[in-house]
């Protein structure tokens, strides 16, 4: 061991009464924010509507929008500000820790399902953006194993790598408690509710089922009254955080739907270390489709930088929620090159530990971007193995409603949007570049974005909230 | 709860010393670790573990200041893995950039043997300084605290910071040399 290891050791065992207390403040490392959107990004996994093989009539004598269930999500108090006791940020730090806490296991099959169902829904993204929500898809699909049965439900039980439904219940409710946040600073919320016909007869134990394993809200209304249009638009805007709007205009119930399920992930995060927008240039990305133009946030920072046989990586950390991975090709491959590359599922899947990681000094610069994609998941899902529940003749949903005859999945879309920027230009162009000293580490190293990438947002749980492709940052 | 009933606690062998520790230290010790690691998953381990170290110490230590007896040992467990994820190249926080600061206090020529000395003669040389000198040095090299939150601790500029830091490893320096510790 080295003298200066010897001695650091040391210093931790100096006479108590000359070390001082922390206890009178909280850590400061963190500072309130309001939430704004450095890093929004919001999906629908939803209209998975239901539709009757053959028409029928709904009884237009119904009211607009009944809730039938409405989810109740865990009280995490505020986020205190620096001016707050101790106290507070204790109160906070066990609402969060407690939400955290979940039972060993609870991600188990989870990798698996986000290897395969990300190789296949971020294929074929050659020259446009493409993004996706594992977690979504994940919660949206839970449920809709709880509306069907037999193979129908058997497979996307195997999709998602559960061994029954029990298991997925138990797990898709400590995931969700896991990546819950919504503290008046970071926000991460999985909200899915259902949209019932009320000429329609449900039954009720399923609903419970739901409304309790995946924080479901269930209303009930005449689909064909412009009032429960506009309650689940609403409603769909409200749980996006309004990222989505042309989406959600564009979304249509049909007269003739039985269920409609819709689920969605609202996030909003801010960087630990903020851009400073006095740094922020215009420069060159050399897109897929031909050179653009675009703002290009830039910053040195002392940070781990992680490489593969054809990538680097940084990670971005954001206040009390999760962190941006960037994964950037050599320039002899492409992002769709890397989705068959083992050591970037290693990096995707993994929420700290990398073995090709070292901490160095990064002159970082990163496009600002505002990506989406409107996904039809129907043929991903098909060649995942999930095609019982598409058909009417082999779509079992019993659980749902003793009328289930003839009834079937016939549409499943993902609309995703994903925005970073700098945020707080003038809090930023304090601090970016002095938290870490004055020692300059040996190594240095470039990541300059200018050129197609993969991005990841990790929960604060380590699990993949969007995963994508950007091609063209604007 | 009062730390004297913690301690009890861990007297009577009631495992429910380890809820209130967590309830009442968690996050403090969670602070220290964070420091050291940058990590959430590692600082959380080492905070649990610190909970059990503390159960195969009490009986029979009686800790006078229980948060420093239990950031002592969040801190020296925090600090070995960190040498363990250092040895396999994941990084960690402010103990890289720590360790290389206070490499300018001492010499590598020749190792030190004996710690107990070099214990007593920092404690004498941290009894030396101001209070106020002493407090930035410790927050720094016993909390590994970044220096933006020293500085908005202490109510100072992140220079001046720099500068006491500097000013104090300078002075620090010159005692060990003196001292004959690592030349």
């Amino acid at each position: 061991m080295k003298n200066r290891d010897i001695l650091l050791d040391v210093i931790g065992e100096t006479d108590e009464e000359l070390v001082p207390e922390l206890t009178e403040k909280k850590r400061s490392r963190i500072k309130r924010t309001v939430i704004g959107g450095v890093c929004a990004a919001a999906v629908i996994a939803g209209a998975v509507t239901l539709y009757p093989k053959l028409g029928r009539s709904p009884d237009r004598s119904a009211g607009s929008c009944t809730v039938l269930a409405a989810a109740v999500y865990p009280q995490i108090p505020a986020y205190p500000g620096d001016e707050d006791d101790y106290g507070a940020y204790q109160a906070w730090s066990e609402a969060v820790a407690e939400l955290r806490s979940q039972p060993e296991g609870y991600t188990d099959g989870f990798d698996t399902f986000f290897v395969n169902s990300t190789q296949v829904f971020l294929s074929g993204a050659e020259d446009g953006n493409a993004v996706y929500s594992p977690l979504s898809l994940y919660m949206a699909l839970g449920v809709t194993a709880e509306i069907t049965d037999g193979s129908s439900r058997q497979q996307i039980l195997d999709v998602l790598g559960q061994s029954d439904i029990e298991t997925l219940r138990a797990h898709s409710r400590s995931i969700w408690q896991a990546d819950y946040m919504d503290d008046g600073m970071a926000k991460c919320v999985l909200a899915t509710s259902l949209w019932t016909n009320s000429s329609l007869s449900y039954r009720a134990d399923t609903m419970e089922q739901i409304a309790e394993s995946y924080y479901s809200s269930v209303y009930s209304g005449d689909p064909a009254d412009e009032g429960y249009s506009t309650a689940l638009h609403e409603w769909l805007n409200e749980q996006t955080g309004e990222l989505l709007t042309d989406y959600v205009s564009g979304i249509e119930m049909d007269p003739e739907m039985v269920l409609t399920l819709a689920s969605t992930v609202d996030y909003c995060g801010k960087w630990v270390d903020k851009f400073s927008a006095e740094s922020t240039e215009q420069s060159v990305f050399h897109a897929a489709g031909g050179d653009v133009t675009c703002d290009f946030m830039n910053a040195e920072r002392d940070m781990e930088y992680r490489w593969g046989e054809s990538f680097s990586s940084v990670s971005l950390p954001l206040e009390n929620n999760g962190h941006m991975k960037l994964i950037l090709p050599d320039e002899s491959c492409s992002p769709a090159d890397l989705l068959s590359d083992t050591e970037v599922w290693e990096l995707l899947k993994s929420q700290w530990y990398y073995p090709n990681s070292k901490y160095v000094t990064v002159t970082l610069s990163v496009p600002k971007f505002d990506v989406s994609s409107d996904t039809d998941l129907r043929e991903g899902l098909l060649r995942l193995g999930v095609s019982d529940v598409f058909t009417p003749d082999t779509a079992d949903l019993s659980p749902l409603t003793d009328e289930a005859e003839g009834i079937c999945l016939s549409q499943a879309k993902q609309d995703t949007r994903v925005t970073i920027d700098e945020d707080g230009c003038r809090a930023s162009s304090m601090t970016v570049m002095e938290v870490c000293g004055e020692a300059e580490p040996d190594d240095h190293a470039e990541f300059i974005l200018d050129r197609p990438f993969i991005f990841e947002i990790m929960s604060a749980a380590g699990l993949p909230l969007f995963v994508g492709i950007v091609n063209v940052p604007v | 709860m009062e730390d004297i009933h913690i301690i009890e606690l861990y007297w009577k062998r009631d495992s429910s010393a380890i809820t209130e520790s967590q309830i009442k230290y968690g996050s403090y010790c969670s602070v220290i670790a964070d420091n050291i690691l940058h990590s959430a998953e590692d600082t959380a381990e080492c905070v649990n573990d610190t909970w059990l170290r503390a159960w195969d110490s009490m009986p029979p230590q009686k800790p006078s200041r229980l948060a420093l007896f239990f950031g002592r040992i969040t801190r020296n467990l925090a600090i070995d893995r960190y040498r363990r994820n250092r040895s396999q190249k994941c990084g960690g926080g402010q103990t890289a950039l720590c360790l290389e600061e206070l490499g300018e206090c001492i010499g590598e020529e020749c190792p030190i043997e004996d710690r107990l000395e070099l214990r007593e003669l920092l404690n004498g040389f941290l009894r030396g300084l101001s209070d106020k000198n002493r407090k930035v040095f410790l927050l720094r090299y016993w909390y590994m605290m970044p220096v933006a939150e020293i500085a908005q601790r202490s109510g100072i500029s992140e220079g001046a910071v720099k500068m006491t830091l500097k000013r104090v490893r300078d002075k620090l320096k010159d005692f060990l040399q003196n001292e004959g510790v690592g030349v």
